[in-house]
């Protein structure tokens, strides 16, 4: 056992490799990636998510949507991401810069959201939908938010404004409105932030 | 950044040095020389080789059979 | 107990390492008394812990076929019950009891009692507070969403102090060990106490104090992630296997130094491997890669201790019937091979392709946590808790209920969910199915899995029941009958016959 010694230290020392290699090396390539101006169009992208969509992020975080939704399209050719018509493109590390914390998620019981924002741009779809994705989506085995939402009476005869409006069968009793909570606006205003269209030129 | 490159340079210096510490520990302790006699650390005089020393518990050995008649050994 | 020969805390803190020359080692009688109190505070709050993840375990199971099952509040949606169920049973029963085990293990294999037990009393104190602030913390939705790092940044520092005051103790009894040469157990848990403390801290500061910008936080979280499972809870799962397999048989294991190799080369592959998670993801492709490679190198390590395990098992399997331990411990070591084959599989790009995703990967978590860890905590538990307590199992028919339903149950689990998991993905990646269709396909074997889990809970009260009952009967004075079947006093066999 002459060669016990070398081991010992080969060992030791690729276990503080595995480090360097995999967060260190990484940290110098691309962790202070910056913004780039997309030249077709002329603007900087990405663009940090500002206010409401920002307190969005937070929800969509403590409910923990990443358990069953993931945010990465996979290039061509490899899975069918782009064929199910969830991105134009693959996604880059550029479109994640400005995220904290970075959800990428690993499962998708449900679909890939990256482009969720472009794929269905209705504020009331997204309402109806968290509120019980049985009315848009029969089937489906993701939860209801419900707990997002406030049900009221109605003041003085007249509907607000944004009241939700349900199928008969999830309308809630006479008398009775729906509108969602401080809570679900910002989580509809996040997800219709969710849009990586713009053309990399790293994402051909 | 300042802050990563006091991480970075610290835990390189402190795992290359318990590296070396571990290495020379491990050779000045002769741990490296006999790996034979390693296997048979789990023996003593106590429990020696050749002896399995578990079983499930003895329904009826355990407790003369005097006491199993009172229903176990709830005292 | 020998107290003259055992330091005081400041001599064992003092790096001037005063002369131990008491060079007769502990009796094990004595090992084992010294490790009753704090083992037995590991041991009960991780079975707690164990309880509560399973019971979230199945409210998470039943909202994924059952959607509006207490959908009612947010604390219990199912974004939420599934990482506090996750870090329940990592950080609750699989840790707790792992270091229980690996003291304990610690302790025999340097022939010296459990010295200084305070410290690792109050780690155990520390420990279960934090948890239970993090737990209440992810409840009330201030989890991370981080994966394995879902503990919000108030309480992980409270598990990193418990963790430090261990990693003190470790270093103390390795100090005061009366039996100079090392056994490979020993190799393992020195490692995974090294480990885990760097890891910990290391993707609690870049995820979640100091956080990193991009992608890079994927990087930093699957390496932390994978490594937890290589680095921390399959060094203390192998170094059990290799202590008690020979010890319960009797016959020291195959080669020495098989397992000394396999040892070095996990040590050396496993701690790569983590970006097989993000195969395909938005981070540089020679990064995946080199995990990729590292992945698939992790076959030397897995079959060398295969081939180690069974061939000291051969020839001897029948041994199992007689032994709880054994039982528990050899299903584990099985599953440890089958989980590495399953996980290398899907490190390979085609695979991934399919698998990534889908249930599958859940599957294969828990032939990882479940039939390889936790069943050889199962099995440790078995072997230390009556040594700990100078008292004989109660009730063999628990441990055979134990033992049955954990078993059928994680193979009605993993199997099928597997096999659902590869067609859902087989589904995804066909463009023309519509998602709802894929969503409908999966519902079949999700509902299996609430009921391999229902069994797997029958199993856990068994469990539960029977150590309840032996912790009673520690109230109880001792009777040495049942100490001496303990012991494995030979003759134990001819006895049967007699009466
Ligand atoms: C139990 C798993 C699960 C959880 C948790 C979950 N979803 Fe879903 N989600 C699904 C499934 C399945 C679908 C597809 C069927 C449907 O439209 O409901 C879906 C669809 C969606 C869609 C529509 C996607 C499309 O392409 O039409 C959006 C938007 C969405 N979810 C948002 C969310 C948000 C926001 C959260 C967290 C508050 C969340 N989901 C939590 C399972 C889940």
């Amino acid at each position: 056992m002459n060669f016990g010694p070398l081991i010992f230290l080969g060992i030791f020392l690729s276990l503080a490799s595995s480090w360097c290699g995999l967060i260190l090396i990484p940290l110098f390539q691309f962790g202070k990636m910056e913004p780039v101006t997309i030249e077709m169009t002329g603007e900087i992208y990405p663009q940090p998510k500002g206010g409401e969509a920002k307190q969005g992020m937070s929800v969509y975080r403590s409910n923990g949507c990443i358990y069953c939704h993931s945010q990465q399209v996979r290039p061509r050719g490899f899975g069918a991401d782009i064929e199910r018509g969830w991105g134009s493109r693959r996604s880059v590390g550029r479109d994640y810069i400005y995220d904290n914390p970075v959800l990428l998620g690993t499962m998708r019981t449900g679909p890939d959201l990256t482009n969720i924002g472009q794929r269905q741009p209705s504020e009331d779809w997204h309402f109806s939908h968290l509120y019980d994705p049985q009315i848009t989506s029969p089937g489906s085995n993701m939860p209801p938010y419900r707990f997002l939402f406030e049900t009221r009476p109605i003041r003085n005869g007249v509907v607000s404004e944004n009241a939700l409006k349900l199928p008969a069968n999830f309308a809630p009793e006479d008398g009775f409105e729906i509108v969602p909570k401080k809570e679900a606006k910002a989580l509809v205003a996040y997800l219709l932030s969710l849009q990586a269209t713009a053309p990399l030129p790293e994402a051909r | 950044m300042v802050f990563y490159w006091i991480i970075i340079l610290g835990s390189a210096i402190c795992l290359s040095g318990s590296a070396v510490f571990a290495l020379w520990w491990a050779a000045t302790n002769n741990q490296l020389s006999h790996p034979k006699k390693g296997a048979l650390l789990v023996f003593d005089e106590e429990e020696p080789m050749g002896i399995p020393t578990d079983h499930f518990p003895a329904k009826s050995t355990a407790v003369p059979p005097s006491e199993t008649g009172r229903g176990g050994r709830s005292v | 107990m020998s107290e003259e020969t055992s330091p005081t805390l400041m001599q064992s803190l003092d790096p001037r390492k005063i002369s131990n020359d008491s060079d007769d080692c502990a009796t094990l009688v004595e090992i084992d008394r010294s490790c009753r109190a704090p083992l037995l505070i590991f041991i009960i709050s991780g079975l707690i812990w164990l309880l509560i993840g399973t019971g979230l375990a199945l409210i998470a199971s039943i909202k994924l076929h059952n959607p509006n099952f207490l959908s009612g509040w947010s604390w219990l949606s199912f974004g939420v019950v599934r990482p506090a169920h996750l870090n329940t049973v990592i950080y609750g029963f699989c840790s707790e009891t792992g270091i229980a085990v690996a003291l304990w293990l610690m302790c025999r294999l340097c022939k010296t009692p459990l010295i200084h037990s305070g410290i690792i009393i109050i780690a155990a104190v520390f420990w279960n507070i934090g948890l239970t602030i993090g737990i209440f913390g992810i409840l009330a939705g201030d989890s991370t969403s981080i994966e394995w790092l879902e503990l919000p940044a108030y309480s992980s520092p409270i598990l990193f102090i418990s963790f430090a005051l261990i990693g003190i103790w470790t270093v103390i009894a390795f100090r005061y060990r009366r039996e100079p040469m090392l056994y490979v157990s020993q190799w393992y848990l020195l490692a995974a106490f090294f480990w885990f403390p760097w890891l910990y801290s290391v993707a609690n500061i870049m995820l979640v104090l100091e956080p990193v910008h991009g992608t890079l936080q994927a990087a930093v979280n699957w390496w932390f992630a994978h490594n937890v499972l290589g680095l921390w809870f399959t060094p203390i799962g192998l170094a059990a296997i290799y202590y008690f397999i020979p010890k319960i048989i009797g016959r020291p294991i195959h080669s020495y130094h098989l397992s000394v190799f396999g040892f070095w080369s996990l040590a050396l592959f496993y701690n790569w491997n983590g970006m097989h998670h993000l195969i395909g993801g938005p981070l540089p492709a020679w990064l995946v890669t080199i995990s990729i490679v590292a992945s698939v190198m992790m076959l030397i390590p897995v079959v060398t201790v295969a081939i180690n395990h069974h061939m000291t098992m051969w020839g001897h399997f029948k041994a199992m019937k007689n032994s709880p331990t054994l039982r528990f411990i050899v299903v584990g070591a099985m599953s440890y091979t089958l989980a590495s084959l399953q996980g290398i599989a899907s490190a390979i790009p085609s695979y991934s392709e399919v698998v990534h995703f889908t249930h599958h990967t859940v599957a294969h978590a828990h032939l990882g946590m479940y039939a390889f860890f936790a069943m050889i905590m199962f099995g440790s538990m078995y072997y230390i808790i009556p040594r700990i307590t100078n008292r004989e199992w109660p009730s063999a028919g628990l441990i055979y209920i134990h033992f049955w339903a954990v078993f059928v149950g994680m193979i009605l689990y993993i199997v099928p969910l597997s096999i659902g998991g590869f067609l859902q993905g087989l589904k995804m990646n066909n463009p023309d199915v519509p998602f709802l269709e894929v969503v409908q396909m999966t519902l079949p074997f999700l509902k299996f899995r609430t009921l391999a889990g229902l069994l797997m809970t029958v199993g856990h009260i068994a469990f539960f029941a029977n150590f309840i009952w032996i912790l009673a009967r520690c109230l109880q004075p001792y009777r040495e009958p049942v100490a001496m079947i303990l012991k494995g006093t030979i003759g134990l066999e001819s006895k049967e016959e007699n009466s």
